[in-house]
């Protein structure tokens, strides 16, 4: 404090001990933020002056020194920090909800770029990719079985994994798995080894007649294919690609709505495709462990902003809470 | 208009958040859209008071840092606040630590000229606002920061004790001191209003 603060303390700023507490009482945690209640603090800090120590209210009549204008004065400023929320304050909302939508992880970059190539939500996406996955071994497995391919179902496959253009974990997912049912399914009607999308394409024997065959020798796309690939499958679902460009991947692919497994297919086995998305389990535990040891690195490390962690330090403060019980505590976990 | 918007008679919105916090941790946005509406509020003001002009990059940290990690929160909406509150602090303190800062941007609170967009009738409010959370940051921080959890967040004594890994009984001592302080500022504005620039509007505090 200022000299010249410290000199006021003699007349007019001198709060007592009792009224900051009861000012506290009315502002601070559960509060019942009235104003008038407020107002009426003044009126019994006369009696609760003495406590307020040396250089307290020695004069409280009447004058703007009187300690209830104190009181007031800091209630006013109180009140005003706690006034209700401006709309200025309830900017910028829209970026913590794709955080939030995208399954959380450190979004920066990578939730926008879901906002531009998924306008689901990356929930949404990951759902309907699961479930296309699964509706694709089904299909898989009846093809087999059958030799029928249920048509409809495959489209819709087809769809949601070739529409959405991103080389997300589901199609990634989808090609390991597929190798069982793709065995299964080659085993029964389709030529070639790795066989993991003739599920989506046996039934209309589309696929043995897939141009230049690719799919059997896996790593023998030509680099403009998988050029192609790559873009078809970038963040803005390939929308950049020219449309003769487009046509001519529709055209290896065997059809435009085969056009994602196709470059599923190649970008696999090139082994060097676009790297997997983490799930959103990843993204958020890699935050965990970056906070944690960022605020391992220095002396505040008890503020580290695990969950865990606020939740482990309320037992002890809450509780049985001897004055240095919560600090023991604390200082033993390190 | 926003869910914080006139929640509550009077001050900050607290509300109940118990059940926003439970649709949050199952992945529903409308939850943690509750929670972000009814805490940001308090939270940027406290970083106001921390971090100066940063609050809002430092708000927006601490934020994605919940978007990431509510859903795996084990914990009622009180020990959310109080989380949330002290990953605030982590990511001010951080933030304070950064050699690039400049001096003069510690404990600074922003202008109101540098929000845009605030409708006309909010501005007296706000302006108010404003003005008081710069008196507050001229305390003492580890007052400052008592005083804002207390009174802006809405933090009990042992909540705010969490925050800053404190006993509770020094929070108590920071909170009534920096109030007593807090008293002394006022005065000593008020004055300086009714000698200096009286008719200005910084002789008669805040008003309401």
């Amino acid at each position: 404090m200022s000299e010249r603060e410290a000199g006021r303390s003699e007349d007019f700023g001198t709060l007592s001990a009792a009224e900051a507490d009861r000012l506290l009482a009315a502002f601070g945690g559960d509060a019942h933020r009235d104003l008038a209640g407020l107002i009426g603090i003044g009126k019994t800090s006369a009696s609760a002056g003495r406590t307020a120590g040396a250089g307290g209210n020695t004069s409280h009549d009447n004058t703007p020194d009187d300690p209830s204008t104190a009181a007031e004065a800091v209630g006013r400023v109180l009140a005003a920090a706690s006034a209700p929320a401006q709309p200025h304050e309830l900017h910028g909302y829209d970026s913590v909800r794709r955080a939030f939508d995208s399954g959380g992880g450190r979004t920066g970059t990578r939730s926008n770029r879901y906002a531009v190539a998924l306008p689901l939500g990356r929930r949404t996406v990951v759902k309907l990719a699961t479930l296309a996955t699964t509706l694709t071994m089904t299909g898989v497995a009846v093809a087999a079985e059958a030799n029928v391919l249920p048509q409809p179902i495959q489209h819709v496959a087809h769809q949601m994994l070739g529409g959405v253009g991103v080389p997300g974990p589901q199609p990634r997912r989808y090609q390991p798995t597929a190798s069982g049912p793709g065995g299964l399914a080659s085993s029964a009607n389709t030529p070639q080894p790795s066989g993991s999308p003739g599920g989506r394409t046996t039934g209309d024997s589309a696929h043995g007649a897939t141009p230049g065959s690719s799919p059997g020798q896996d790593s023998a796309f030509p680099d403009k294919v998988i050029a192609l690939c790559r873009a078809f499958t970038s963040d803005d679902g390939g929308h950049h690609l020219s449309h003769a460009e487009r046509g001519r991947l529709a055209d290896l692919a065997g059809g435009e709505s085969k056009i994602g497994d196709y470059c599923v297919r190649v970008l696999d086995s090139t082994d060097t495709g676009t790297p997997l998305d983490p799930t959103p389990s990843d993204g958020s535990s890699s935050t965990t462990k970056r906070n944690v040891s960022k605020a391992g690195q220095g002396k505040d490390r008890h503020h580290t902003s695990e969950p865990k962690d606020a939740r482990r330090t309320s037992g002890p403060t809450r509780d049985g809470r001897g004055p240095d019980q919560p600090q023991t505590i604390r200082r033993s976990r390190h | 208009v926003p869910y914080g918007l006139l929640k509550g008679r009077y001050g900050l919105a607290r509300g109940d958040l118990d059940a926003a916090l439970a649709a949050a941790r199952r992945g529903r946005e409308s939850g943690f859209a509750e929670l972000w509406h009814t805490l940001q509020p308090a939270v940027l003001r406290y970083l106001k008071a921390v971090v100066g002009n940063s609050a809002a990059e430092v708000a927006s940290q601490t934020w994605l840092q919940a978007a990431g990690e509510v859903r795996g929160y084990h914990g009622d909406a009180e020990g959310f606040r109080v989380w949330l509150f002290r990953a605030a602090r982590h990511h001010a303190l951080e933030e304070l630590r950064k050699p690039a800062r400049r001096a003069e941007d510690c404990g600074g609170v922003a202008s109101a000229a540098e929000w845009p967009d605030v409708p006309e009738n909010w501005a007296v409010e706000q302006e108010n606002t404003e003005r008081a959370l710069r008196l507050i940051a001229r305390l003492p921080k580890d007052q400052a920061e008592v005083v804002l959890l207390r009174v802006v967040a809405g933090l009990d004594v042992s909540q705010t004790a969490r925050v800053l890994d404190q006993r509770d009984e020094a929070v108590r001592v920071a909170a009534i001191g920096g109030l007593r302080t807090l008293a002394l500022i006022v005065a000593d504005e008020q004055s300086a209003g009714d000698v200096g620039d009286s008719g200005s509007g910084g002789g008669e505090g805040l008003g309401t």
